[in-house]
């Protein structure tokens, strides 16, 4: 029998709030009921008695949402599938399938110890599956293999037809194709509630990988230095990066306030064969950033060996580990805090003006500036596979980095100062000639690819443009509607962000 | 025609009083003046007593542009306060007690979410005589509102969301502010014999004024739905299927909360709903379609008798429209007295006594018992785009 926890449960305190304790907003605006399913049949009643009821149903994963889709929701019942979490394999057919309340820690450790396997998913041990893997699902291997989401063979999906009546359906490229593309990237806008995903292939988890963590000397780097550092980054991945043998290097550049003197480098490296044995790509990458002096930092995660690696200017520890310590032995990202953040695809290197506003946000002094970072990720590689775009509900498939603001507090007097700040610097950086003139404001023109829906930002909706922000300009967006119209015809499934209606 | 004689009220405003008119091809509305009223679709009128003090609102798009014109009448005397803009004014509903104005405005969305939003007015006797309160916004997704009601004590205000195919509920506090909280209820919908899935559209809604239950119609689905909102969601306790179809009037309750008349969509007629307790259940009511009634033209416009049990409609006929009142006597619906006027008459509202009809071009006021003309009200202001009308009374102690 599946747990319902209503207001007057001891439980439901703890259980109606996610990650973000921003949301709920109010009690007032919170779910009446969580609902916690344990089966696939339970997740079906329940969403039948909601409708029946003429509430809301609301899905939640691992609770990771960067928005407020999940859990404001008044007078309605939040499904919780965190304890839906199995991941199995078919003996008879390989297909391997991942409940969408397993947490990605713990699906890379079930991959790998039976089938050594991975998904090419991302860092956070505790994001759910759910939304991670139906919004896209990007990591450190997806530059080698693509986003996760790329990977799917099928998913089972709980959908509402017109008269209110709940569906099972499996969906793939045969049954319901226009469902299983939308389900691939856009699962999570307002089709249906997913309660398996399948994966025909996975490709396997590389036997080692090295791991570097760089420091540079923010407090004393100049305006034209950290210009340099910044640029020498991207032109990297403009350049260099695009190259097949280097899809086994992933970088995030991670800039934070020089008060915080975070200003540093997390990069994971192997070969395509799953081995570190060739550091070459590596070495010739941190050659590049070697004038800036960087400090290295050893993660002391899982054992392992460490290498170094001596430039000109600067020595540079690398630790040697298993993947599945570099993937899992990090188990931070748990933490309940007030957040908030943004997102932009870069298809070209930074121009100066993008480098100096970065610079001057955080060399100012602003709160925000000392709450918040901005982590560049390398992106493409696989990612940008041709075709991948036209068989997925990924637009973004010509970028070379991924950027993504964050910023947490624990105040809730300082919510709307870390809004308006975070929001004021996002814009100006996207604000002037490199950016399309009837777009100011947003990453659009032909430097950008827009923003990533798994990390959605609710301040892009006073741009009547959001929906080709986040899913391009090649029709995806119309598709979307035309799938949620046949396959939500009442929006029984809906968010703040989710796909409109026809 | 008779005239209307005009003098300088208080302030320098211009109030308009009613004089006889000989007799006319009009002499049939006695008293009678032409008025300047450029009405569309225009809907409820309500005064309280028969010369006590009364806003009258007068609400409609222009161009795009929203406007609600409003006037402080006693007996006769209608006297011009002012006007306000409402963007894409939808719907209206007046507090049963305070002189609170609440509007619905036809959006698909508010502040870059999909949702309607409602706006509550305080009513005053000023040049600016609607103050904006608040604005709270409907739930996620119930767009493009059609309609409002207050229940008859005065704590729950219910809107019909069209496009988002929902109910939504509001809390009303003691002074008349809504709860910032919708409680919502999503409709989906039917599938008939043939197959057809029909869309819902929530479309009017009334409250009975013995209780909280509410009827909502939905022409898409042709359903009668019998709500009964509370703070834990608005439930729905029972539904009839029109046979003939719902037209986009509101429905009428009758006085002693046993019946709903409204009127059909595809035949001209008007349907008789019974409320009662249902079989095999009978702490909960249920509505069914008891008899319908055909009326030789369509129903424009309906209307509860205030006391009696009865309705009054409008309808066209030889270029004007025939005014019945209905006594339903044997679960039968039966026109007991009925009136002409030459005027396209669109929409009505009564006050203890007093009927008030407006018309594409005049504002009349008839006699409640016997439907014969007292009175007319000259209206200075262009009333271009007016299609909707409420009034509310008020007394020194509530201004």
């Amino acid at each position: 029998m599946d747990a319902s926890v209503d207001r007057k449960d001891p439980r439901y305190e703890a259980l109606v709030q996610g990650h973000n304790l921003r949301f709920p907003e109010s009690a007032a605006v919170a779910p009446a009921r969580i609902v916690i399913c344990t089966t696939s049949a339970q997740v079906k009643q329940v969403l039948q008695d909601a409708i029946h009821d003429g509430v809301r149903p609301t899905v939640r994963s691992g609770g990771h949402c960067y928005e407020n889709f999940t859990v404001n929701n008044p007078g309605g019942v939040l499904l919780d599938l965190s304890l839906l979490n199995a991941v199995r394999r078919d003996p008879a057919t390989g297909e391997c399938c991942v409940l969408p309340g397993a947490v990605l820690g713990d699906v890379y450790q079930a991959l790998y110890k039976r089938e050594g396997v991975t998904l090419p998913g991302g860092t956070c041990y505790s994001v759910g599956a759910g939304g991670h893997i139906a919004g896209g699902g990007f990591g450190v291997l997806s530059r080698l293999f693509g986003l996760t989401s790329d990977w799917l063979s099928a998913v089972d999906i709980l959908t509402v037809d017109a008269s209110g009546r709940v569906t099972e359906r499996r969906i793939d490229k045969k049954n319901d194709a226009d469902l299983f593309r939308a389900c691939r990237g856009a699962g999570t806008a307002g089709f249906g509630v997913i309660t398996a995903f399948y994966f025909q292939q996975l490709p396997l988890a590389p036997r080692e990988v090295i791991q570097v963590d760089l420091h540079f000397p923010w407090e004393a780097m100049r305006e034209d230095q950290f210009v340099s550092l910044l640029m020498a980054y991207g032109d990297y991945w403009a350049t260099r990066g695009r190259d097949p043998d280097t899809w086994g290097l992933f970088a995030i550049l991670d800039i934070g306030a020089r008060s915080n003197g975070r200003l540093g480098m997390y990069i994971q490296f192997c070969q395509a064969d799953g081995t570190a044995k060739d550091l070459s790509v590596l070495q010739e990458f941190l050659a590049r950033f070697d004038k800036f002096q960087p400090a290295s930092h050893l993660r002391g995660m899982g054992g392992g060996s460490t290498v170094k690696h001596i430039g000109q200017h600067s020595s540079v520890e690398l630790s040697r580990m298993s993947w599945l310590a570099a993937a899992t032995g990090d188990r931070s990202g748990s933490m309940q805090e007030r957040a908030k953040y943004k997102s932009a695809y870069m298809k070209r290197n930074f121009v100066p003006a993008e480098a100096q506003t970065i610079y001057r946000f955080y060399s100012g002094n602003s709160i925000t500036s000392r709450s918040s970072v901005v982590a560049i990720d390398s992106y493409g590689g696989a990612v940008n596979r041709r075709g991948l775009a036209e068989e997925t509900a990924i637009a973004q498939r010509a970028s070379i980095m991924k950027l993504q603001w964050q910023c947490y507090w624990s105040d809730p007097s300082m919510d709307a100062q870390h809004l308006r700040e975070l929001d004021a610097f996002y814009t100006e950086l996207y604000s002037g000639k490199h950016v399309d003139a009837d777009h100011q404001g947003t990453p659009w023109g032909d430097a950008y690819e827009g923003c990533y829906m798994n990390y959605p930002d609710a301040d892009m909706l006073r741009y009547t443009y959001w929906p080709e922000l986040y899913y391009g300009q090649s029709g995806l967006y119309p598709f979307l509607q035309r799938v949620k119209q046949t396959y939500d015809p009442n929006n029984v499934f809906h968010h703040a962000m989710s796909v409109r209606p026809l | 025609m008779g005239g209307a004689a005009m003098s300088a009220g208080p302030q320098g405003r211009s109030v308009f009083s009613s004089v006889s008119t000989p007799v006319s091809r009009r002499a049939f509305v006695a008293g009678a003046a032409a008025v300047a009223v450029n009405g569309q679709t225009l809907s409820r009128i309500a005064y309280s007593e028969p010369n006590a003090p009364a806003f009258l609102h007068l609400a409609g798009c222009s161009a795009g542009n929203g406007h609600v014109h409003t006037y402080a009448v006693t007996g006769d005397r209608c006297e011009f306060l002012g006007s306000t803009n409402i963007d894409s004014f939808a719907a209206y509903a007046s507090h049963p007690t305070l002189p609170v104005l609440y509007i619905a405005r036809d959006c698909s969305q508010w502040e870059h979410l999909p949702r309607g939003v409602i706006e509550t007015y305080r009513v005053e006797r000023s040049a600016h005589p609607l103050r904006l309160l608040v604005q709270t916004p409907m739930a996620l997704s119930a767009t493009r509102p059609r309609s409002l009601a207050v229940s008859s004590c005065g704590q729950y205000l219910l809107v019909s969301a069209s496009t988002g195919k929902a109910w939504n509920a509001f809390v009303l506090g003691s002074d008349g502010i809504p709860a910032s909280v919708a409680i919502a209820r999503k409709e989906t919908g039917p599938v008939l014999d043939s197959q057809i899935i029909l869309s819902p559209a929530p479309h009017a809604v009334a409250f009975s004024s013995t209780g909280l239950c509410a009827v909502g119609t939905d022409p898409s689905t042709k359903r009668m739905t019998l709500l009964h909102p509370s703070p834990d969601g608005i439930a729905i306790l029972s539904r009839c299927y029109a046979p003939f179809g719902l037209a986009e009037l509101c429905p009428a309750w009758t006085c002693d909360g046993r019946y709903v008349v409204a009127a059909d969509a595809h035949t001209a007629s008007l349907s008789l709903y019974a409320i009662r307790p249902r079989l095999g259940d009978r702490d909960r009511l249920g509505i069914h379609l008891h008899n319908t009634a055909q009326t030789k033209t369509p129903i424009k416009a309906l209307l509860a008798h205030a006391t009696g049990n009865g309705v009054f409609t409008s309808r066209g006929e030889s270029k004007g429209s025939r005014l019945e009142f209905w006594r339903i006597r044997g679960h039968q619906l039966t026109v007991e007295r009925d009136a002409w006027v030459p005027d396209n008459i669109l929409a009505f509202e009564h006050h203890a006594g007093s009927l008030w009809l407006v018309s594409e071009d005049r504002l009349i006021r008839m006699r409640y018992q016997d439907l014969r003309a007292m009175s007319a009200v000259r209206v200075a202001q262009s009333l271009e785009g007016v299609r909707a009308i409420v009034t509310q009374s008020y007394g020194s102690n509530l201004i």
